[in-house]
């Protein structure tokens, strides 16, 4: 650590060098990755066809965006989305009664931390038959996945509320209602948006297990059909491309909670 | 008739392990505008007493009655504040003082205007728009009496209110909530552990005892209503006050 005397804009232009080092640093390492992989592909180091080669990947890009990626894609993040809102309505619905009913959380709890261990991809065949082998029953994985734990986070969250702040408003003569919405919901966002974060990509995992049990289409569908007729190239160009989807959706997710903090602060 | 008696409070607690005698038997009556300190060894039970008269908790046995009424239950008639400030990080100074009556319903031009008129008074009004966190200790303390205030309270209670400020901090904000209760013409109950805070803002002090509490003593603090609660502790008198004070506590 250097121990050195900074002016203001000595300060602020060490902070941006030191920014620009770290992003620099991060680009040549993904550069490095994909070069030496074409590079140990087109050498024959390892076998192209089973491992595939970034090069081959963007060709197969290009090949299936001309064809029906685009459907796929959209059935994935459609799926996605709307197994991520669902679950997270229903789980602040059901953590916003717990926290009405300390009775009820006290019923409710072992079954969550039960519910919350169970491997809820051992409940695909069931959720097959209960919701028919279709777009449902991925979404119904989805929020199966998803749901418990934001009934715990959320329940904890609720339940760890300023207690000064709720006696505050109690000794105005708050019901538990105008206590809740005034008080505890706000101090909870940010609990919510950690929440909705881990959420989207748990979500996202939902789906491609859904759509690897039952699908006609989606990236999950083309990785298990590229699998089996052993078409590598599409196999690892759809996972990179779940990666981006999945990062773009925690990014909308993050700026969201930054709206909604702004707004927030200004109600 | 005082305008608040407590009579024959008694207060146990219950837990699986066991029962804990908090309050054996507690009764004393306050005059309108009396200002009472409400002194006592740690964990004698000086704060679940205030919580049993704002009407948070309930009291095993005997009644709280004020002006001629039982409570039972939070009483529009009683303001409460605590330790910390409790303002609402998200919401601005102005909005944090309407939160009472907000919550009580009590929300129009005439009941605005009375927080705006304390806001001014008090040299918060420049802040209205600040941010709970833009403002000083000492300040956002004032901030949470005024909302304690905008709600008209007739009777406030304040627990340990001023032990979460420095020094310097408290013995401001103390001259400062004197001042400001005295004008508004409020009646006061304050439980602290600090015996030269209770002495200097106090017509009486009630000293408890262990628990489960009693009143042990009262000492009477007669500095008149006009003081200034920092200069009265140069007051010769304030060492006799303190001294007996000290004295009750300690047997």
């Amino acid at each position: 650590m250097k121990n050195t005397v900074y002016s203001r804009s000595e300060y602020l232009a060490e902070i941006r060098r030191e920014n620009i080092r770290i992003k620099t640093v991060q680009l040549l390492s993904v550069v490095a990755v994909l070069a030496g992989w074409e590079l140990a592909a087109q050498r024959g180091l390892i076998d192209a066809f089973i491992v595939s080669s970034p090069v081959r990947m963007v060709k197969t890009f290009v090949q299936m965006a001309r064809s029906d990626l685009a459907v796929h894609v959209l059935y994935t993040v459609g799926e996605t989305l709307t197994g991520f809102l669902l679950g997270v309505a229903a789980g602040f619905f059901i953590a916003a009664g717990l926290w009405f009913s300390p009775f009820l959380n006290r019923v409710f709890a072992p079954f969550l931390v039960v519910l919350n261990s169970l491997p809820k991809i051992a409940l695909g065949p069931v959720i097959i038959v209960w919701a028919g082998a279709g777009i449902s029953a991925i979404i119904t994985m989805a929020v199966a996945i998803s749901l418990i734990v934001t009934v715990m986070e959320l329940t904890h969250g609720f339940y760890a509320t300023d207690s000064g702040l709720l006696t505050t408003v109690k000794s105005f003569g708050a019901t538990r209602w105008e206590s809740f919405y005034k008080i505890v919901l706000p101090c909870n966002i940010p609990v919510l948006f950690q929440s909705m974060k881990v959420n989207i990509g748990l979500s996202l995992v939902g789906v491609i297990a859904g759509e690897f049990l039952v699908s006609k289409a989606g990236l999950g569908y083309l990785i298990v059909y590229a699998g089996q007729v052993f078409r590598m190239d599409l196999v690892m160009m759809s996972v990179v491309l779940l990666g981006f989807i999945a990062f773009a959706m925690y990014s909308a997710v993050s700026r969201l909670e930054k709206a909604v903090v702004k707004f927030i602060n200004h109600i | 008739m005082s305008m608040l008696s407590v009579e024959n409070i008694r207060l146990s607690y219950q837990t699986v392990a066991g029962e804990t005698h908090a309050i054996k038997d507690i009764s004393f009556s306050v005059e309108e505008g009396e200002f009472i300190g409400i002194v006592g060894p740690s964990g004698c039970g000086k704060s679940t007493l205030l919580s049993c008269i704002a009407g948070l908790t309930q009291p095993t046995g005997g009644r709280v009655v004020l002006d001629g009424k039982n409570v039972d239950g939070v009483s529009e008639n009683i303001g409460y504040m605590l330790q910390t400030d409790n303002l609402l990080p998200w919401r601005s100074i102005y909005r944090n003082v309407l939160l009472g009556l907000e919550i009580q319903k009590k929300l129009n031009e005439e009941t605005k205007a009375y927080a705006a008129e304390l806001l001014k008074k008090y040299d918060l009004w420049d802040f209205r728009d600040s941010y709970p966190s833009a403002l000083s200790g000492g300040m956002r303390q004032r901030v949470s009496l005024i909302r304690t205030l905008a709600v008209k309270p007739r009777l406030l209670l304040l627990d340990e209110a001023f032990s979460a400020l420095d020094y310097q901090t408290r013995m401001n904000v103390s001259r400062d909530v004197y001042r400001i209760l005295r004008s508004e013409n409020k009646t006061m109950l304050m439980v602290t552990h600090d015996i030269p805070e209770a002495v200097s803002m106090s017509d009486r002090v009630m000293v408890l005892s262990q628990r489960p509490a009693v009143i042990a003593s009262v000492v009477k603090c007669d500095f008149g209503r006009r003081r200034d609660p920092v200069a009265v502790r140069n007051n010769p008198r304030f060492q006799l006050y303190f001294d007996k004070v000290w004295k009750e506590m300690s047997r």
